[in-house]
């Protein structure tokens, strides 16, 4: 029988492709050289990332249909049964026809415009091109939309059919928000023809959208070191802003002598201001896995909205001169010592940009956990086929995930704080324990200031419920003497800074 | 401002779009189409045929209902619930023709399976539920399949038409099952584009197809007829032994 013979050369053939995939000969020619279009480029190390494939076995049961229907054949003494047989037959050898594909493509981005305003409608095109020689059958496509940005018009998705040399443009619309937004790797699966085996690989446009949209001030606790600086405190002395008329006494400098009043009423008194003091702020994350929450499956999650947050207060506190920190505490614990100047400027966003603490790829837990609640996770792509073992699972190895609790982790943080230095944590407080952790740190005698974007929803009942267990824990920090902030999706978070700053006063 | 008052719609300027896990479309439509004509093939006779009319219209009813109320909006969902529901009435009526019409007993066994697995097929790619599509695809060209069988059995038909319809069994199961696997990893939002995908897959299937029935047929033609039944039975099973001791 043909399909037998074909099946058995296959199956010869076959011990020794999967060294050639595993191997990913894609080093000299890097994709991401071709990028253009108002994108920045440079020579990504995803590129590199090892491809996974896939057996999805979906032809498997052909063979049993192919036995019955012999049996039967066999049974019924029916030769034109056998030949049916035998033509399904021919499908389970199917799968053994078509070769592994391996994939080479390149990939390129145009944004339009690069830099929005606020709210601004921001069309991308991508197009990936098949470099390779081979005619891939069946090439499906998710662009790596930035983690905070909603697509308003389009689809990031797509599925086609690539010749040698041919290429697909995905359009779609991008809704602006404030901030600076990456584009994350673009996840392509190549399947063969007989969609039997898939290939994942991730290209890499490293290109980004500029939304400016600064914060004006951060809101600051009246708690302050000894060096001058710009924070405003509510002690009496040097300073600009007045604070308080107080009886002379021996020592005080005669040009803060109020003479007037002495004039008028033979009483000598001093006048003190609003001491103007130096904060120590440590910027601190949330980003247990708890917090990757999102209101929905197209709107970014919790702690993609708090490193956006941070990577804004970090600037606005760094433009007044303060001495910033970074701390990050979830999945693995982030800790970086609170400075000033403008190189330790640049380390803060490097390290909110790469340290694996604040990373916005959501943890398996939570995305079994989401999928079990009915809000589907934010990029569903992998895990097709009713059996789909991994082969070659190019995983990083995530060494001390989730092993060091909580606890022990903002011990760790805790131990760079000076005496002076306060918090401002950013939190989506999805849980107790987040409001619990605000006050341990105001326990400990650091001033905490919460920064809370709303990541919860009113459509369902679930939502709504969650939206009060969230209001609930917003008073009870305020109850506790915590200035909280709650940023809505609505909101900028300048005018959410803002509201509270005079509140506060 | 405190946390439940001001927080409006969360979107702020009109919809975004949203991720829809449905089977696609096209391959949907084609495994309909296959599923139909691998049915009509085994069902040859006027009767049966005129049958098997009513049951397509129904379980294409049936369908296009489901994919109406799956879309939402309130005035569509209705209407497509009517249509649904107009449509498995339909399906039912054809079944109950099926049993009781057709003179002999061996054209009802034949007709009955594919109209309920062409049903079952409708269902699945409406969808009813998207996790229980796999398993509905299954059981519907599974249903489909057993007509075939069950024609192989009684010779109601001749040996090319019989491949044809297994063939077209095969092209149904693998383009449903295509859909589904397009449909979830893709999706079928507004602007999600999948037929060149979906349509190279099919058209690759389905040459695969016709190149077996040919060699099959082409080896047919040799007299197999001279051949002892048990050598000719040896030789297919051998050929599926060999094929299940690949892992793919």
């Amino acid at each position: 029988m043909t399909p037998g013979i074909a099946a058995l050369r296959r199956w010869l053939d076959s011990s020794e492709r999967p060294e050639r995939t595993a191997v990913d000969g894609r080093a000299e020619r890097d994709p991401t050289a071709r990028t253009d279009g108002g994108v920045t480029a440079e020579p990504a190390s995803g590129t590199n990332r090892p491809s996974s494939v896939r057996w999805t076995g979906r032809w498997r049961g052909i063979a049993a249909v192919a036995l019955l229907a012999v049996a039967i054949g066999v049974l019924a003494k029916r030769p034109s049964l056998l030949l049916v047989g035998a033509l399904a037959g021919a499908y389970a050898a199917y799968p053994r026809l078509t070769a592994i594909p391996d994939p080479d493509l390149s990939i390129r981005r145009e944004i339009e415009p690069a830099s929005p305003a606020d709210g601004e409608r921001v069309s991308v095109r991508t197009t990936i091109a098949n470099e390779g020689d081979a005619t891939l059958a069946d090439v499906r496509i998710v662009d790596g939309t930035p983690a905070m940005l909603s697509v308003s018009d389009g689809s990031p998705r797509c599925a086609t059919a690539l010749l040698p040399g041919g290429e697909v443009t995905i359009r779609y619309e991008l809704r602006a928000r404030p901030g600076r937004h990456v584009f994350r790797p673009t996840t392509v699966l190549c399947r063969d023809a007989s969609g039997s085996v898939e290939v994942e690989r991730s290209l890499t446009a490293a290109s980004s959208v500029e939304c400016a949209a600064e914060v004006p001030t951060v809101p600051l606790r009246a708690q302050s070191g000894h060096h001058p600086g710009p924070l405003v405190t509510d002690d009496g002395g040097e300073g600009i802003e007045f604070h308080s008329v107080e009886k002379y006494q021996r020592g005080d400098p005669a040009n803060r002598i109020d003479w007037r009043r002495y004039a008028r009423t033979g009483e000598l008194t001093s006048l003190t201001f609003r001491t103007e003091r130096l904060a120590e702020v440590v910027v601190c994350v949330d980003a247990r896995p708890v917090s990757y929450r999102a209101a929905d499956a197209t709107e970014p999650h919790g702690v993609a909205r708090a490193v956006d947050a941070a990577d804004r207060i970090g600037d606005a506190l760094f433009d007044a001169n303060h001495r910033v920190g970074l701390a990050g505490f979830g999945r693995r614990v982030c800790v970086l010592p609170a400075q000033s100047g403008r190189d330790h400027a640049s380390r803060f966003h490097r390290r909110l940009a790469t340290d694996p603490a604040f990373g916005l790829e959501p943890p398996e837990t939570a995305r079994t956990t989401e999928r079990e609640g009915g809000v589907a996770p934010s990029r569903p792509v992998a895990g097709d086929g009713p059996n789909s073992d991994r082969v070659a699972r190019g995983d990083r190895a995530d060494g001390a995930d989730e092993a060091v609790p909580v606890d022990t982790q903002l011990s760790r943080i805790r131990a760079e704080f000076g005496a002076n230095t306060q918090v401002v944590l950013i939190t989506p407080l999805c849980d107790d324990e987040a409001s619990r952790i605000a006050q341990r740190f105001e326990s400990a005698g650091t001033a905490v200031t919460v920064v809370s974007p709303d990541v919860t929803a009113a459509e369902t009942a679930g939502g709504r419920l969650a939206r009060l267990e969230r209001a609930h824990r917003l008073s009870v920090l305020r109850n506790a003497g915590i200035p909280v902030v709650d940023w809505t999706p609505a909101q900028p978070l300048g005018a959410a800074m803002t509201a509270i700053e005079w509140r506060g006063r | 401002m405190t946390a439940s008052d001001a927080t409006g719609p969360t979107a702020p300027d009109g919809v975004t779009a949203r991720f829809v896990r449905r089977p696609a479309v096209a391959s949907g439509v084609i495994a309909l189409a296959a599923g139909s004509v691998s049915v009509a093939l085994v069902a040859d006779t006027t009767l049966q045929r005129e049958i098997l009319r009513l049951a397509v219209v129904g379980a294409l009813g049936f369908g296009i209902g489901g994919r109406l109320v799956r879309r939402g909006g309130t005035a569509l969902g209705a209407l497509g619930a009517l249509v649904a529901l107009g449509g498995g009435l339909v399906v039912l009526v054809a079944m109950g023709q099926a049993t009781t019409r057709p003179p002999q007993v061996t054209h009802r066994i034949e007709l009955l399976p594919g109209i309920a697995g062409l049903w079952a097929l409708s269902a699945a790619l409406a969808p009813v539920r998207f996790r229980w599509c796999r398993a509905l695809i299954d059981v519907g060209t599974g249903l489909v399949f057993l007509g075939v069988l069950v024609t192989g059995v009684t010779q109601g038909v001749g040996t090319t038409a019989l491949l044809l319809a297994t063939l077209a069994t095969i092209l149904a199961w693998d383009a449903a099952e295509n859909a589904v696997s397009v449909g979830g990893q893709i999706g079928v939002q507004r602007g999600a584009r999948t037929v060149r995908a979906e349509l190279a897959h099919v058209g690759v299937a389905a040459s695969v197809g016709v190149g077996a029935i040919a060699a099959v047929l082409g080896v047919a033609r040799l007299g197999i007829d001279g051949l002892p039944f048990g050598a000719l039975v040896a030789l297919i099973v051998g050929s599926v032994i060999l094929v299940l001791g690949s892992d793919r």
